[in-house]
């Protein structure tokens, strides 16, 4: 079931909440009274958040492990001569160490991500030791991107891109949700934004060059 | 040259901006061309196909790129039309327009022709530049006569270079100038420079006058620095004229380096006011208003040396409620950040102290000499960096607060320095709130509210009282345009 329903959802927000990835209505006094409390940020989610795929774990900890082998194989390559002459549990256990870290911290970020998107806004909370939560007002939403790396192609993810006006980068980067749910909510926001505003103003395309008498030449 | 609308015509940019043309072509293959010279020196039957390269093909590209660059004003807007290879089509709507910039380089100036630059609204949109533009197709471009004389008095001289003394900023394109000056000329002069600057510092230390030779040593540095400051200020700087006009802030500055840059009054999306330390003892300021900012365009209008009377009025003409805000900040009603966050801070203060009590400690116990004649300084120099930052953050939790209005928010901070924020509520892109342990124990969020040029962060406020700016945030937010 297509938990994203509202495919042709209008452009103006209306009384009527959309809806929420498990089917029930999200409207904009939605959390009010507790969205900024700390109970809210470090207690159990309400119903309406929605929080990232069962797969971006394994995914993440494929990625880092890949991460820590490239710049092993690499930091061996480059000075193999001289781990001849160090005792090795000095530089292995640490390592370990740090890697296990490493890769613990990844179920404790999972579990503190989670995103919604209400009637006028999009929120995306994140964090371990600094919990931060990004608002995206949907009237400054200039446009989505979705895009899949290769790994988490194997895992069916993808990424959901928010920009703004005047951005250089992503305002918020929603990585690891399923794809199905990025292309949904992709599609969702560009219905969502509001168009009261002209259409976009710079447009390129290939053309053929004007014809001589429509030239002037100063 | 009729200075009436010329619409659906197409026009071409004047054969002197092939010189431009011909510079960004030489750009772009620089790598072939480097590539070619090091191969040409090691066997000389390249040379003359690098020759043929650099002495035909490139020009030939230059004028190619000019002859195929046209430009129309229409009832839509603004075309532009370029490439003979792959061609593009760039339709720019005239109300998307967000920022303008009409620049004079100097070699130009003499012509009597202007190069523009056209930036619309969003990210990764493109930039709409030309050059070698007459007056006449300048106006026609833009629709509108085009004042480009008449401007208003310019801040005086003397204002404008003594800001440059603590706009540190500013160093970055006196630095850059200077690199390449000496590449330019070799290590000729900057080589033989150095040599007698060690030769009198090595004289300094072996001396019976130490002291006097120091002093001699640091009036020559500073009145270099200031030689140097005073060629940065009649390049970039001088003359300095600010205006709202039409609904339009223009700025101009700079003598031979001329620029002028204009950003629409409603699309105002921040104003800085800055006083650092050594403005604060003439009673200038340096006023910063931030345009609708892009990828490829960072609009920013920085006004140096004004004085109170001058902030004031540019204040009153953005917003005329905030007319007296240099002085506002004595009453009552500014609001400000939780204790704990201060303890917080100065908690880190203390703890700074460790490396710097290290370092010192272990510079002494070498003998002032782990790094031959800058151990002292250093030594020194990081105590004295530590007493500063205490100082300042003391200051700091003295003197700030926060105010919002209806549809505005004011931040002022005073530390050594002074600093206020104006940020207009319905231009913010994106809130971000930040809460660490000690945040979530006290209720308290640290809340950033940033535009497309610019931000405002307030440290540490009640969880409440964020949520309430947001929702204003959010019923004030409206579409850019």
């Amino acid at each position: 079931m297509d938990s994203f329903a509202t495919k042709n959802a209008p452009a103006e927000p209306v009384d009527s909440a959309h809806v929420a990835p498990d089917g029930q209505p999200v409207d904009n006094a939605l959390l009010s009274q507790t969205f900024i409390d700390d109970v809210c940020l470090t207690q159990p989610l309400p119903a309406q958040w929605a929080g990232l795929a069962a797969a971006a774990l394994p995914k993440r900890l494929l990625q880092r492990l890949l991460i820590a082998l490239t710049v092993c194989t690499i930091s061996f390559a480059a000075s193999h001569r001289v781990f001849a002459y160090i005792d090795w549990p000095l530089i292995v256990l640490p390592l370990l160490l740090v890697l296990a870290l490493w890769l613990g911290m990844v179920p404790l970020q999972l579990r503190h991500c989670r995103y919604v998107l209400r009637q006028r806004d999009f929120i995306y909370c994140h964090g371990l030791l600094w919990r931060k939560a990004d608002l995206l007002p949907l009237r400054r939403v200039q446009h989505v991107t979705v895009s899949q790396g290769a790994i988490q192609k194997l895992f069916d993810l993808a990424t959901l891109e928010l920009y703004s006006a005047g951005s250089s980068g992503a305002e918020i980067k929603l990585a690891d949700i399923t794809h199905h749910e990025a292309m949904v909510l992709s599609e969702l926001l560009s219905a969502l934004i509001p168009q009261d505003e002209p259409p976009l103003a710079a447009v390129t395309s290939s053309v053929t060059p004007p014809s001589a008498e429509q030239r002037h030449v100063d | 040259m009729s200075t009436e609308i010329i619409s659906n015509v197409w026009q071409r940019a004047s054969a002197w901006s092939i010189a431009p043309h011909l510079f960004k072509v030489l750009l772009e293959w620089a790598g072939l061309i480097v590539g070619g010279t090091v191969l040409s020196f090691g066997k000389q039957d390249y040379q003359p196909y690098l020759l043929g390269l650099v002495l035909l093909v490139l020009p030939l590209l230059a004028v190619l790129r000019w002859r195929f660059t046209l430009f129309r004003r229409t009832e839509q807007g603004i075309e532009l039309q370029q490439g003979w290879w792959s061609k593009q089509l760039l339709l720019l709507a005239q109300q998307r327009v967000q920022e303008l910039e009409i620049s004079q380089p100097p070699y130009l100036r003499p012509l009597k022709l202007y190069s523009l630059a056209l930036d619309s609204a969003g990210s990764q949109q493109k930039e709409f530049a030309l050059t070698g533009l007459s007056q006449a197709q300048l106006q026609a471009l833009l629709g509108r006569p085009l004042t480009l004389v008449s401007t208003p008095s310019s801040t005086p001289f003397w204002r404008i270079w003594l800001a440059t003394w603590y706009s540190l900023y500013l160093w970055l394109p006196m630095v850059a100038a200077l690199g390449t000056l000496q590449s330019l000329l070799g290590n000729r002069i900057f080589g033989s420079l150095w040599q007698q600057l060690k030769q009198a510092f090595s004289d300094w230390q072996h001396s019976d006058h130490p002291l006097f030779w120091a002093l001699l040593l640091l009036l020559a540095a500073v009145l270099g620095l200031a030689l140097l400051l005073t060629a940065l200020t009649f390049i970039l700087l001088y003359p300095q004229h600010v205006q709202l006009e039409g609904g339009r802030w223009q700025l101009q500055h700079g003598t031979v380096l001329k620029k002028s840059q204009q950003i629409k009054a409603p699309l105002l999306q921040m104003v800085q006011i800055s006083q650092p330390l050594l403005a604060r003892g003439f009673g200038h300021y340096r006023l910063s208003l931030s345009g609708f900012g892009s990828q490829l365009q960072q609009s920013r209008f920085v006004l140096l040396g004004q004085t109170r009377a001058q902030v004031t009025q540019l204040l009153g003409q953005c917003w005329s409620q905030f007319a007296d805000l240099l002085n506002a900040w004595q009453q009552p009603h500014w609001q400000r950040f939780a204790g704990q966050y201060f303890g917080r801070l100065q908690l880190y203060w203390w703890l700074s102290l460790l490396p710097v009590s290290a370092l010192f400690i272990w510079l002494a116990s070498t003998g002032w000499t782990a790094f031959g004649w800058l151990s002292i300084p250093l030594a020194f120099g990081s105590v004295f960096w530590w007493l500063w930052r205490g100082l300042d953050l003391a200051l700091f939790r003295r003197y700030h607060g926060y105010q919002l209005t209806a549809d505005v928010l004011l931040y002022w901070r005073a530390g050594l320095g002074q600093q206020w924020q104006l940020l207009p509520l319905w231009q913010v892109q994106q809130v971000r709130l930040v809460q660490s342990r000690l945040l979530q124990r006290h209720q308290l969020v640290q809340l950033q509210l940033a535009t497309a040029n610019g931000s405002v962060t307030l440290a540490a406020i009640p969880a409440a009282q964020a949520q309430a700016i947001y929702q204003q945030v959010l019923r004030l937010t409206r579409s850019v345009v």
